[in-house]
Order: structure tokens, then C-alpha cells, then sequence
């Protein structure tokens, strides 16, 4: 069993890629409230 | 983050400052399943960065189930289906469960050898806003193929 950094590196990564999706799906918190 | 409940502005630079990332266990050729924390910082860096609500509403509790169940599914797609309508439409959170369901779903497909077949923005957008509307196998299919 090893213990690394890579799951979060991956999720950071992914999270800065997909900023206009997660935008898009911040849209959707904004019209339902 | 804090985990009082308060409504967040938006910041955008909050990916820009040093964010000292934890580890967790990951074995070679075995299933890899996001740990609380894991969950927990994808929810605070949603708030963080794209705003609203912070905090619990109802805690992690559903969230153990929700590994179990994806524990005992068969295949990474099934599995994956599985964390990403559990999520989603949880009460885990105040707020931000779709972008957290999203971003939590696409890692563990890619940290476990796999990926999202749908590459277009926009028809991922309304797939995740409308994914109460689909089962499991639906979910599962378009995750693996791009299609439902």
C-alpha cells in the first residue's frame, strides 16, 4: 500500500481544466435558488 | 475552509495559492475509492472558487454508504455511475453537490485507468443538471460511451 499525492494532483488539474463546466453548473445553484 | 455555514463569494484565484495536498493510500492494481477528504476538499475548493453556500447540511454519513454500495457494484463504469448520482443528489453539503459529484467522479475514473468519454462542455453541463432524470445504467453508459 503506498501513500501519494496523485488523486489530488488529478482532481487540482481537472478542476482548473474545467472551469467552464463548472460554471455552467454553478448556473444552475444560481437559478434554483 | 471553514465548515460553518455562510454563503461564499466567489474566488477566483483560489486555485492560485499554495494548497498543501494530503495523501492517500492508492495500491497498484486494486480499486482506489475517494477517502472523506478527498470529497471534502473537492466541496471546499468548489465553494471557494465558484461560491455559495459553505458547510454540512446533513454530514459524511451518507457518504460511507454511498462507498459501500459503489464497493459491492461490479465494473469501474458501474461503480462510477453510482458515485456520481449518489452524489449528486445528496444532502451531504448546503450546496455545490453537482460540481463536487462531477469532479470527485472524473478523478477516481482517471486515478483507476479510466475516463469521461463525453468531451463537450456543454452537453456534460446539462447531462449533470438534468442527472436526476437517469438511472444507474443510463449514467453508466453515458460515462463509458457518450451516450445514453
Amino acid at each position: 500500500m503506498a501513500l501519494c499525492k496523485r488523486p489530488y494532483e488529478i482532481l487540482i488539474r481537472n478542476i482548473k481544466a474545467d472551469d467552464k463546466i463548472l460554471r455552467g453548473l454553478n448556473n444552475s445553484a444560481v437559478k434554483a435558488e | 475552509m471553514s465548515h460553518k455555514i455562510e454563503k461564499v463569494k466567489p474566488n477566483k484565484e483560489a486555485l492560485k495559492k499554495h494548497i498543501e495536498l494530503p495523501k492517500c493510500e492508492v495500491e497498484e492494481g486494486k480499486t482506489w475509492y475517494p477517502p472523506d477528504e478527498f470529497l471534502v476538499l473537492a466541496h471546499d475548493i468548489m465553494i471557494e472558487r465558484y461560491g455559495y453556500w459553505s458547510g454540512f447540511e446533513v454530514g459524511l454519513e451518507p457518504y460511507h454508504c454511498y462507498i459501500e454500495e459503489v464497493k459491492n457494484a461490479e465494473g469501474i463504469y458501474r461503480k462510477a455511475a453510482i458515485l456520481l448520482k449518489r452524489i449528486a443528489t445528496s444532502r451531504i453539503f448546503q450546496d455545490g453537490h453537482h460540481r463536487t459529484a462531477f469532479e470527485v467522479t472524473k478523478a477516481f475514473l482517471e486515478v483507476n485507468g479510466a475516463e469521461l468519454k463525453e468531451k463537450d462542455e456543454l452537453k456534460i453541463i446539462k447531462f449533470i443538471k438534468d442527472i436526476r432524470k437517469y438511472d444507474i445504467e443510463q449514467i453508466e453508459g453515458w460515462l463509458k460511451n457518450g451516450t445514453l
